[in-house]
């Protein structure tokens, strides 16, 4: 007689289930979805009275990586930038600088602020540095961080 | 003969293989490629968890300016919203395979932005009824679902609704097009976009010449975001195909004359500040005859 489920075939199909669970929630695509949820949630606030630019840029990074983005502001607009990030990574820094290399803002030196309003006069492309504080702790963690970008009329 | 035992040891190494395999095919373009993995990481919902690398990257963004602020651009000038400069929304049913449809919702995309700002909410709602079709040809209907439809027909008479809804919308279907792998699909989108954003804009030379003009020329720094953001994907036939057909764009953005200036930024009474000065740009009447020319033959190519 032929038995489907013994206790060990069981346990088997439990250690496959698991493994597969953990494969899911292992790849990158998993971890984007991840981001996507947490810049609605968290981050999507931020930008209220602004009208959000049209491009998702979100990442997983880790203490130490860093981030930049290059990007045309359009003279005569009103523009939020902030920069979103999981609190597990710490104070994200960032500045902004001018096509030149020029530093026109730093977030450390504007008290740590997350973001920064500023009326651009004239288009010209600006350049924005991230990055994630390095850490000395033993255990590290990866988040969500999240470049978002509105404008107001 | 042997007999294959499934042993638990077995199993996780059958398992895990192929988690390897998938993680090694899909944590591609950074600038440097990711450490081994260390441990599997467990995932919050907030979007943390443990790190799945050691190394530090430097990751690069690639991002252009949304054809809502080109068509704000526009708006600004002075001049007139006109229906027949837009690209036919009764048109959509042309488009069957995914290139064509992505750049197709581009440009609708663009059409959109400017019916929006413009406060033409009737026409609006009929391009959001194209971008929902051609979202489901390319699979992606969850985001313009029907939900979606109904807060915007709610709302078509708040234009700052509206204007909030498209862009929401035009960012939403942006990450679900690279979450689902089509970074290639997403790439042609908002090149669509721009195309359309500054066809229109070149339509309206003759209500504002100096202010558009000057506008105009300006996009050679958004063509530039545009191009490297579509240079930034994997270059699939369709996707190289598109680049080599903006040629003539480039070409002609390329005698838009830059003169380097020193640029400023000043603290404002609001707490944030003022970025001014900055390179001049400037584009002769014969230059913005070839960019009006150039643009219209490339948007002819993408339109049917």
């Amino acid at each position: 007689m032929t038995t489907l489920f013994t206790p060990r075939s069981f346990a088997n199909w439990t250690l496959t289930l698991g493994l597969l669970l953990s494969t899911w929630a292992f790849l990158p695509s998993h971890a984007d979805a991840q981001c996507r949820a947490f810049t609605k949630k968290t981050c999507m606030p931020i930008m209220e009275g602004y009208t959000l630019n049209e491009n998702y840029n979100s990442a997983i990074l880790i203490p130490g990586d860093q981030a930049e983005l290059l990007l045309t502001f359009l003279g005569g607009t009103n523009y939020r930038l902030a920069i979103c990030s999981h609190p597990v990574l710490g104070d994200v820094q960032f500045e902004i600088l001018d096509a030149k290399g020029k530093t026109l803002f730093n977030s450390v030196k504007a008290g740590g602020a997350d973001k920064v309003d500023f009326r651009v006069q004239t288009t010209q492309q600006l350049r924005v540095n991230i990055l994630v504080p390095p850490t000395k702790s033993a255990i590290q963690h990866e988040g969500c961080v999240s470049v978002l970008i509105g404008t107001k009329n | 003969m042997h007999t294959l035992r499934f042993t638990p040891r077995k199993m996780f190494l059958v398992a895990l293989l192929p988690a390897l395999g998938m993680w090694g095919l899909t944590s591609c373009g950074e600038d440097q490629p990711a450490a081994p993995v260390v441990e599997t990481p467990a995932y919050d919902p907030e979007g943390m968890g443990d790190a799945s690398r050691t190394n530090t990257i430097k990751k690069i963004f690639y991002a252009a300016p949304s054809p809502m602020e080109t068509a704000a651009l526009v708006q600004r000038s002075g001049a007139k919203f006109d229906k027949k400069h837009l690209h036919a929304a009764a048109a959509r049913t042309q488009y069957t395979t995914s290139d064509r449809q992505a750049v197709a919702l581009g440009i609708y995309g663009a059409d959109l932005s400017y019916a929006t700002i413009f406060e033409e909410n009737s026409v609006s709602l009929d391009y959001l009824t194209a971008i929902k079709d051609l979202s489901k040809s390319l699979g992606i209907s969850d985001v313009l679902n029907d939900q979606v439809m109904a807060q915007a027909e709610a709302n078509r008479g708040n234009r700052e609704a509206l204007i909030q809804l498209v862009s929401e919308t035009f960012s939403s279907l942006n990450e679900t097009l690279k979450e689902n792998g089509m970074e290639d699909l997403s790439a042609m989108l908002v090149l669509g976009g721009w195309v359309e954003g500054v066809y229109l804009a070149t339509q309206h030379i003759p209500q504002s010449p100096t202010e558009l003009k000057a506008r105009i020329a300006e996009q050679k720094l958004t063509l530039d975001d545009v191009m490297r953001l579509c240079r930034s994907y994997e270059a699939t036939p369709e996707l190289t195909a598109l680049i080599a057909a903006m040629a003539p764009v480039e070409a002609a953005f390329a005698q838009v004359e830059v003169t380097s200036a020193e640029g400023f930024a000043e603290q404002s009474a609001d707490g944030g500040f003022v970025v001014g000065g900055g390179d001049e740009i400037k584009a002769s009447d014969a230059t913005l005859a070839a960019i009006t020319a150039a643009v219209k033959q490339v948007r002819g190519g993408m339109v049917k």
